[in-house]
């Protein structure tokens, strides 16, 4: 397989197509009405069509004129950090903000390349007596502290 | 004199002890946030925003805009001390800030730009009460056509700023759009693209979105790099500029201040252009050009004032026509429609203390930030030095607890990851963000004025073009994509951005 010479510009037109696709489609049952009185369904669409031709443009730019490489993604980063931010999201109704917390703080220091246990013990348990005590306790904020059973 | 009695209006609002109470925690947090590097204002005062829902609005406002000229003054910090800017506008200042730092003059650096912004602030802080008033009476002739006009060229405007290839831009404009139509249609009812997810009834959230693209997105790509951060070890003396600095300097913030508050006014973001423009027109000036890079006291001068100025010019497009000229005051739009008012020409006369009172609490925060700063340097130094790896989970914690408790929902905790993600893709593929957030809350304002235009003229598009504002402002429009096409103008843009 011979190397993309546009790569970010390629799979960004890839992807703007895609997107103007699936609002097509996810917009279909929706009324366009005419310029006059417009439905619904008219500004989506007209910008799904933009946004196709932006994809368009690229892919045709990504054929002609090289770019620069694809920065490598850093997949163990990213799935540690958007998990820790999922699973805080489904915990902290049935567990309360200090479990919750704990576990976002565990699951995010997991992706930092040099992580000291010790210290952030330390640092996560004063962190999380200062966010539970402005949160909940100071600006009211509607948050279990602890695990409801 | 109108414009005294207003602003001493604003300042009999702005000096009450609970405004000056938030005015000033509104500075510190903007300088602390400033100050470290991998979080911005956008994210910070999307974080915020469900804090001030108790708050009065005028107290809301002064405490947000606080937090973004603080972190305009934070970033410099880091620019000079460490020579890493601490925000995007405060890239020039690590060019002659941190020569300056080395040869033992930090504390001079230091000094100047936080003087040189303090006077630019004070002249922005003018300049906004003196033309306010003159743009909202004209925005009040604005009919949808016109206003729909406008938000064209902040768009494209926006785009011609942006860094990177311009067909990227204007595709990320046009998504951002698409963002900004998920939810119920405003006049039918009918639901567009929410999947069936009752949360996205409403639309989606604008702090989910802005705390996902800016704030989640910055952290995974700031884990990739390894951490170098040489703070400076030597103490900082000698806070005090001499005279000769001062004289040196003096014209350099003139025109710095000069540059920002036109610049700041433009749509479409130009305030992000201020300090570039004043840095090479420093250099183009001086008597002696070689001695820029090198720790010329007018190319820390000069940039600082411009950046502040057109940071606060910048809300004169917002207070006076509604329309929002870069991400951080489209959050500002945020906080005002959560307290119910809509910003536009006609704010000015129906909350004349929102308006005056926000006005002079600029000249007040600028006033804490030179006072409170100068001193906290030390404390700011200290902060430097906290490493990223505490730093994170802690931004983290903040950023899931703010948006969780906005409608107490998993869901938008999930979208915040969502947007990360996207976010992330997006800086890997060359796309820039910022555009994006800024189409999508004028997205709704748009599609309402084109239907209202389209409405009024029978269908007929030549609306656009017969009202000559809208046509004046279309061809502004023109022009600017024009300019970005042109291919010397391209070459020189591309410079501009070579130096981050």
């Amino acid at each position: 397989m011979t190397r993309l010479r546009n790569p970010g510009n390629l799979i960004g037109g890839l992807l703007l197509i895609a997107l103007a696709l699936f609002t097509f489609w996810q917009t279909a049952d929706l009324e366009i009405g005419r310029a006059m009185r417009m439905g619904p369904g008219y500004f989506p669409r007209l910008l799904a069509i933009l946004i196709c031709a932006m994809g368009v443009l690229l892919v045709a730019i990504s054929a002609f004129t090289p770019g620069p490489r694809l920065e490598r993604w850093s997949w163990g980063k990213l799935a540690l950090v958007l998990g820790a931010i999922i699973v805080f999201g489904f915990t902290v109704r049935p567990l309360g903000l200090v479990l919750s917390g704990a576990i976002l703080i565990v699951l995010s220091t997991l992706a930092a390349p040099d992580s000291r246990w010790k210290e952030t013990a330390v640092f996560g348990v004063g962190l999380l007596a200062f966010v539970t005590l402005l949160f909940p306790v100071a600006l009211g904020l509607p948050l279990a502290i602890w695990p409801r059973f | 004199m109108d414009i005294l009695a207003n602003l001493w209006l604003g300042l009999s609002v702005a000096a009450s002890p609970i405004n000056i109470a938030l005015c000033l925690l509104g500075v510190l947090v903007g300088t602390l946030i400033g100050v470290l590097p991998g979080i911005g204002p956008i994210a910070t005062i999307a974080m915020l925003l469900p804090i001030t829902f108790n708050l009065e609005p005028v107290g809301a406002l002064i405490m947000l805009a606080g937090i973004y000229y603080g972190a305009q003054y934070g970033g410099s910090t880091t620019a000079i001390l460490v020579n890493m800017p601490g925000e995007a506008t405060s890239v020039v200042t690590t060019l002659d800030g941190h020569q300056m730092a080395r040869q033992g003059r930090a504390g001079a650096a230091l000094a100047i730009a936080a003087l040189g912004s303090f006077f630019a602030g004070c002249v922005a802080t003018v300049v906004i009460a003196v033309l306010g008033p003159i743009l909202s009476k004209v925005a009040q002739s604005f009919g949808p056509a016109e206003y729909f006009s406008l938000m064209v060229v902040g768009l494209i405007a926006a785009t011609v700023l942006a860094s990177g290839s311009v067909i990227k831009a204007i595709a990320m404009i046009l998504v951002g759009l698409l963002l900004g139509t998920v939810g119920s249609d405003i006049e039918t009812g009918a639901q567009r693209l929410t999947f069936d997810i009752g949360e996205l009834a409403d639309g989606i959230n604008f702090t989910t979105l802005a705390i996902g693209l800016f704030g989640i997105a910055e952290i995974i790509r700031n884990l990739e790099r390894p951490e170098e951060r040489g703070v400076l070890d030597r103490k900082i003396t000698g806070l005090m500029p001499t005279w000769a600095d001062i004289r040196q300097s003096f014209p350099a913030v003139l025109r710095g201040t000069t540059l920002g508050s036109i610049l700041g006014i433009l749509p479409g973001n130009g305030a992000v252009l201020a300090p570039y423009a004043s840095y090479t027109l420093e250099k183009k000036i001086a008597d002696d050009p070689r001695r820029f890079g090198k720790g010329a006291i007018e190319g820390v001068a000069g940039p600082e004032s411009a950046n502040n100025a057109g940071a606060q010019t910048s809300f004169i497009p917002l207070l006076t026509l509604g329309i929002p000229p870069n991400a951080v005051m489209a959050l500002m739009v945020g906080a005002m429609t959560i307290h119910g008012i809509i910003p536009g020409p006609k704010v000015m006369e129906s909350n004349p203390t929102l308006f005056w009172g926000m006005i002079a609490s600029m000249w007040i925060g600028n006033l804490l930030l030179v006072v409170i700063n100068l001193p906290l340097i030390g404390l700011w130094v200290r902060l430097l030095k906290v490493p990223y790896r505490l730093l994170f989970p802690a931004i983290l914690v903040f950023c899931c607890i703010g948006v969780y408790t906005l409608n107490n929902s998993a869901v938008d905790v999930v979208l915040v990851a969502v947007f990360g993600f996207v976010g992330y893709g997006l800086l890997k593929l060359g796309f820039e963000p910022a555009p994006m957030l800024l189409a999508f809350v004028l997205g709704p304002l748009m599609e309402e004025n084109l239907r209202r235009a389209f409405l009024i003229s029978r269908g007929d598009p030549m609306v656009f073009v017969q009202r000559p504002i809208s046509l004046g402002l279309l061809l502004v429009a023109l022009a600017l994509l024009a300019v970005v096409v042109l291919p010397a103008v391209r070459k020189k843009r591309e410079e501009a951005f070579q130096e981050d």
